[in-house]
């Protein structure tokens, strides 16, 4: 309930503005979202893996419970959440994938959640992450796009409504940066 | 931990410069056909073949990363069962789609060496091995499907189950389909639309002749690959609804089925091709209108409009069709198959002939279907009830009304007339819309396929220019001789354009959620990001001077939402404490006076707690409450730097607040709303729930049951504000009890004959009775500023209100018996709320927040006596059962009860126990303490308030509103 009330109206703060707001909006909704990631993961069985779509709705649901947030605080947050959701996998990717290359076991323990993903995965996650750093230094809303599509498992609408960009946009950046991700992560397939 | 942030080189100019290049080029790239690509690279890159190898490096890389992170899924259970079951043949690359009951995977057919789409069903994923036998049965059948060759028909190549996962395989399509292609465009030409359905009906034709109907043919099956139909999943809703019972049953598929035949809503086994023939027909309606013939809120109203209701002609929604294609159309759609084509071929052929017909004159048809529509109310003082109907269909101008009315209790009423103005196709009301200054036009920001495009119409007109060179658009302003618009993009810029359309001008940075306004036509002031006091910038040279500081030493931690009055001198903006936190949307009313200086103006602190200031009209100065829930009128005085007076409401709005108020000079208004789309259930004491209304959604708070049970009383808000509505339980038949948009949290008297409700019609908060039979006209009960909603005693003797003082809920009585005059029962320096009298009257419960907490409380009524607390771990919103023994409230979404025994010898209240009577997810916690329930007189039921999909934010217009302000005002000025 009190979370409730601080996410709107930290939303509502950082829709005027408020870049504080904002900041603490996107610490509650990262300790929200790794809340309930854990308690997910503690519930499954080995070898599950994580829907972040369904992560960043739950998140919401619970945040956003009791309270009547308007569309645009609801938009900013799936933004925010996928920022987070991307914090948090990559963090535990690289604590994973360290651990991994120090020689333990498939199935890491990790600080706070116990996820296991293959070592492909982490890998994968970490470069991901690192490219999608350089890609926000030319083109920071492709950047967002992917961080929205991918990390927050939204749908190419609900990225359109959390970036306020249009739907054209959205297609074509989530276009653009895949092609640009897979020559960074993978080459181009050329000789 | 690895540290990669020192990995990553930043990048210099030269390096987004190229970006840049590259990027734009193979964007171009894109736009064009695969064939031309390389030639397009070829020529626009010249002698550059670096550049030329980086692009075209993109173009390959885009070429395979097709399905590259398209899942968001960091692995897929689903993908690994199916991968397992069939990895001998098909190499699953990732999800394409997923619907309600199945998902399509994008796979390369091994064997073949080609890309495949494999759809499994998820829901009918681990049936019964009964099921799964008769799951083979039917794959067998659907390999009969496949041999099926035509060049509209999607062909199956196989299907199976494997692992318990029915699947079927198709050819991978690169395209659309009709569904998404409708959503992006709206209703199509008539050519095109009418040779989309022609080739379906060949297609369907040759199925036909083979035996096999589709029965689920819909926009959604049908795909475009280069704008040629291709109908996919034939019979496989045979395959769904002989394997679910739950289908089968209720004769649905999946999702809403607004293109199932007569025969198939009611349940009819035996289908044959002509359903299909019905469903096309369905189809070449919504291609031309927009929307299917029948449209409804629940399956069951949509049942019974398929069933019963014959469908608006298309030629008069749209009168470039000829009125013989609306005939094909109406016979396809008939509701006996006997009357339909009896063969698809009949139908194309019919089609082709009718499309060649010309289309009737343009007459005024077409304007009043798309204009006139809502509910007309007209009234004269002493009428019985209306009826309110209401229309089908979407329209540009809904909830039209109109009504001026003489003497009524004190005041004059004037309400002018309201528009709610609906999207246009391709371009949503957007953000910030705001009236030109002379209140000619609206800007908006439109959602467009490339982005948020400005967008200016005329008030009277239906048709919006968008603006050039502009996108992304968060707000917008226009400069006061109307001829700037400045605007604020999601890349954090100012800029400004012409309103007749140019090119746009950047003029600086300012944060997406800035509130800005022009000063004059040369300069803009914002409050910005990270800027604790407002900004001026010059619009012509992008100078900027900071105007304002925020006072520490008084406790003001910011400034912001700047208004600027007409002297173009003069800004008032809203002022935030320290100690109200950094996350209050309000402040106290400040205001500075603009000099030839260049250091920070001076702050004058006015008094008066506002959320912003929107708008100056014969020297009162109108501004958002710090609730967003009304818009109020106070004397302000620029010169004297001065308000005077007491504030007065001017404009209602409880559901979810404005956000936006704009006031033009020729007398227009606008503002926003965020509407709540809810409609009342029924729900048992297990918490089970089902609609008590089908097909009504509105904006609805404060249910009452009459006390004999057959009547509902409720709070409807729409674009005018907050009415009464009454419905009959038995008939559904609604009743308006109040008109003019300011009647809030209604309760019936005992013995049902009237309601009580709150108003401030007459410009004072007032607590009200209205007759419900429409044989007298409301009366005022008792006026006092921030009462709320009231109940009348059981005896009659006495009304017992809530109301708020100085930001503390209290409650007041007043006798009925006497000289109504305002008293207070239970004030604290906290919240004391909620009064709910016992049936017998002599037991108030109530909420207080006395301990911290919300809890329920009992107390002897009138009293003296103790009050006893009912709920331990927190409570709200308390109600009685109608034998008195028992009050329910709700706390951290669960409903509860508690015994409750009044001993008259002593004046005792005494609670017993209480218990969790089911989870409460319905509507509630409101912005202004209320209950949202109620209970069933015989207390088998409750009356709750659910939530309905498709809350909106509406765009109103009220014409001439400086007439009905100006009432408003004079009504204030005399008392």
């Amino acid at each position: 309930m009190t979370s409730a009330l601080n996410v709107t109206a930290l939303l509502q703060r950082a829709a005027q503005g408020d870049r504080d707001a904002f900041d603490q909006a996107f610490a509650l909704i990262h300790r929200e979202l790794e809340g309930i990631a854990r308690a997910r993961l503690r519930h499954e069985a080995d070898g599950h893996t994580l829907d972040t779509g369904a992560l960043v709705n739950e998140s919401y649901l619970r945040l956003g419970q009791g309270s009547v947030p308007s569309v645009q605080s609801r938009s900013h947050f799936f933004a925010i959440a996928s920022k987070a959701m991307r914090r948090i996998l990559v963090e535990h990717a690289r604590r994973a994938f360290a651990g991994k290359r120090g020689g333990e076991a498939k199935r890491v323990p990790l600080e706070s959640i116990d996820v296991p993903i293959d070592a492909y995965d982490d890998e994968r996650v970490v470069d991901l992450d690192e490219a999608l750093q350089r890609l926000a230094s030319f083109d920071a809303r492709q950047a967002q796009v992917v961080e929205c599509r991918f990390f927050g498992g939204l749908t190419e609408e609900e990225t359109a409504d959390a970036l306020s960009i249009g739907l054209r946009t959205v297609k074509r950046d989530w276009a653009k940066a895949r092609s640009w991700l897979f020559r960074e992560l993978h080459g181009d397939g050329a000789a | 931990m690895i540290d990669v942030t020192g990995d990553v080189r930043p990048p210099d100019d030269r390096d987004r410069a190229r970006f840049q290049q590259i990027d734009a080029l193979f964007d171009a790239a894109l736009d064009r056909a695969e064939s031309e690509r390389e030639p397009y690279v070829r020529s626009a890159t010249a002698h550059d073949d670096t550049l030329f190898d980086d692009v075209m490096a993109l173009l390959r890389a885009h070429a395979l990363s097709d399905q590259f992170l398209s899942t968001a899924t960091l692995g897929d259970p689903l993908a690994a069962r199916l991968q397992a079951a069939i990895g001998q043949r098909y190499a699953l690359r990732g999800r394409i789609g997923a619907g309600g009951m199945a998902v399509v995977f994008l796979a390369d057919d091994l064997r073949h060496a080609r890309p495949v789409a494999i759809k499994t069903f998820v829901s009918l994923a681990g049936t019964e091995p009964k099921d799964v036998r008769a799951l083979e049965r039917f794959s067998a059948e659907i390999l009969v499907m496949a041999r099926l060759q035509h060049p509209h028909l999607l062909p199956l190549f196989d299907s199976g189950v494997a692992d318990g996962l029915p699947f079927y395989v198709m050819p991978f399509v690169k395209g659309e389909t009709l569904r998404a292609r409708l959503q992006r465009q709206g209703p199509l030409p008539l050519p095109e639309a009418v040779s989309l359905v022609r080739a379906i009906a060949s297609g369907l034709a040759h199925a036909h002749e083979h035996g096999v109907v589709h029965r689920d043919l819909k926009p959604e099956n049908v795909l475009l690959r280069d704008g040629v139909p291709l109908v996919a999943d034939f019979g496989i809703s045979m395959l769904l609804s002989a394997s679910d019972a739950r289908v089968t049953e209720t004769g649905m598929i999946v999702g809403t089925p607004q293109y199932m035949s007569p025969e198939q809503a009611a349940g009819d086994r035996v289908i044959d091709q002509r359903t299909d023939i019905y469903a096309l027909g369905a189809i070449l309606y919504e291609m031309l209108v927009g929307d299917p013939p029948h449209v409804a809120n629940t399956p069951q109203s949509l049942f019974a409009k398929i069933l019963v209701e014959v469908p608006t002609p298309v030629h008069v929604l749209r009168d470039v069709v000829p009125p013989a294609v609306s005939r094909v159309i109406a016979r396809a759609l008939a509701k006996r198959p006997a009357d339909r084509f009896e063969t698809a071929m009949a139908f194309d052929e019919a089609l082709a002939v009718a499309a060649a017909t010309p289309a009737s004159e343009p007459s005024s048809r077409a304007t009043q279907a798309t204009v006139g529509s809502g509910a007309l109310l007209v009234r004269t003082p002493l009428a019985r009830r209306w009826l309110v109907t209401t229309a089908v269909g979407v329209v540009a101008l809904a909830s039209l009304l109109v009504w001026r009315n003489g003497k009524r209790g004190e005041a004059e009423n004037v309400v002018a007339a309201r528009f709610v103005i609906a999207p246009l196709a391709n371009a949503a009301i957007g953000r910030s819309p705001t009236l030109t200054p002379d209140g000619t036009s609206l800007v908006y920001a439109g959602s467009v396929e490339t982005g948020r495009q400005l967008f200016v119409r005329r008030v009277n007109e239906l048709q919006a220019t968008a603006l050039p060179d502009t996108r992304d658009v968060l707000s917008a302003f226009v400069s006061p001789n109307g001829e700037w618009i400045g605007y604020i993009s999601s890349d954090d810029k100012l800029r400004r354009t012409p309103i007749g359309g140019g090119t746009s001008t950047e003029l600086g940075g300012a944060f997406r959620f800035s509130n800005a306004a022009w000063v004059g036509n040369n300069h803009i002031v914002y409050d910005g990001l990270g800027e604790q006091g407002l900004i001026l910038l010059s619009a012509t040279d992008g100078v900027t001077r900071r105007l304002t500081q925020p006072d520490t030493a008084r406790g003001e931690s910011g400034h912001f939402a700047p208004f600027v009055m007409p002297d173009s001198q003069t800004i008032l903006l809203t002022i935030r404490r320290e100690r109200s936190g950094p996350f209050s949307l309000s402040g106290e009313l400040g205001l500075v006076t603009l000099d030839s200086a260049q250091g920070e103006l001076r702050v004058v602190r006015l008094g008066v707690q506002i959320r912003r200031a929107v708008a100056w009209v014969d020297g009162w100065l109108l501004y958002i409450t710090p609730d967003g829930s009304r818009v109020m009128a106070i004397r302000f005085d620029s010169r004297a730097r001065a308000v005077s007076g007491s504030s007065v409401p001017v404009l209602e709005q409880t559901d979810g607040g404005i956000d936006v108020v704009s006031v033009a000079r020729n007398g227009t208004l606008l503002y926003t709303r965020q509407q709540t789309v809810n409609a009342p259930v029924l729900v048992d004491t297990l918490g089970q729930s089902r609609a008590l209304f089908p097909d009504v959604t509105g904006s609805f708070m404060n249910p009452r049951l009459s006390p004999d049970g057959k009547q509902l009383s409720l709070q409807s808000t729409s674009a005018i504000g907050n009415d009464v509505v009454t419905y009959d339980l038995a008939t559904h038949t609604p009743s308006r009890i109040t008109t003019n948009g300011s009647a809030l949290g209604p309760t019936w008297t005992p013995d049902g004959s009237h309601l009580v409700y709150m108003s401030s019609r007459d410009s004072r908060d007032a607590i009200w009775i209205e007759p419900t039979d429409g044989r007298a006209a409301a009366t005022r009960l008792v006026a006092a500023d921030g009462a709320f909603t009231a109940l009348v005693s059981p005896d009659g003797r006495y009304l017992v209100f809530q109301r708020i003082v100085k930001g503390v809920w209290s409650i007041w009585t007043a006798r009925l018996d006497g000289d109504r005059t305002p008293t207070p029962y239970l004030v604290a320096q906290h919240d004391v709320f909620m009064p709910e009298l016992s049936p017998d009257g002599n037991v108030l419960a109530y909420a207080s927040n006395e301990t911290g907490r919300h809890e329920i409380y009992a107390r002897p009524f009138p009293g003296p006596g103790v009050a006893v607390r009912l709920s331990q771990d927190g409570g709200v919103e308390p109600a009685w059962s109608r034998d008195g023994t028992r009050v329910y409230f709700r706390a951290d979404r669960q409903m509860y009860v508690a015994t409750v025994a009044w001993d008259s010898a002593t004046n005792t209240v005494a609670a017993r126990d209480r218990r969790v009577l089911f989870t409460d997810d319905f509507d509630g916690d409101m912005p202004m303490p209320h209950r949202n329930y109620d209970v069933h007189p015989d207390g088998s039921h409750f009356v709750m308030i659910a939530a309905a999909p498709g809350a909106a934010l509406q765009t109103i217009v009220a014409v001439n509103w400086l007439d009905e302000l100006r009432a408003r005002l004079r009504a204030a000025a005399v008392r």
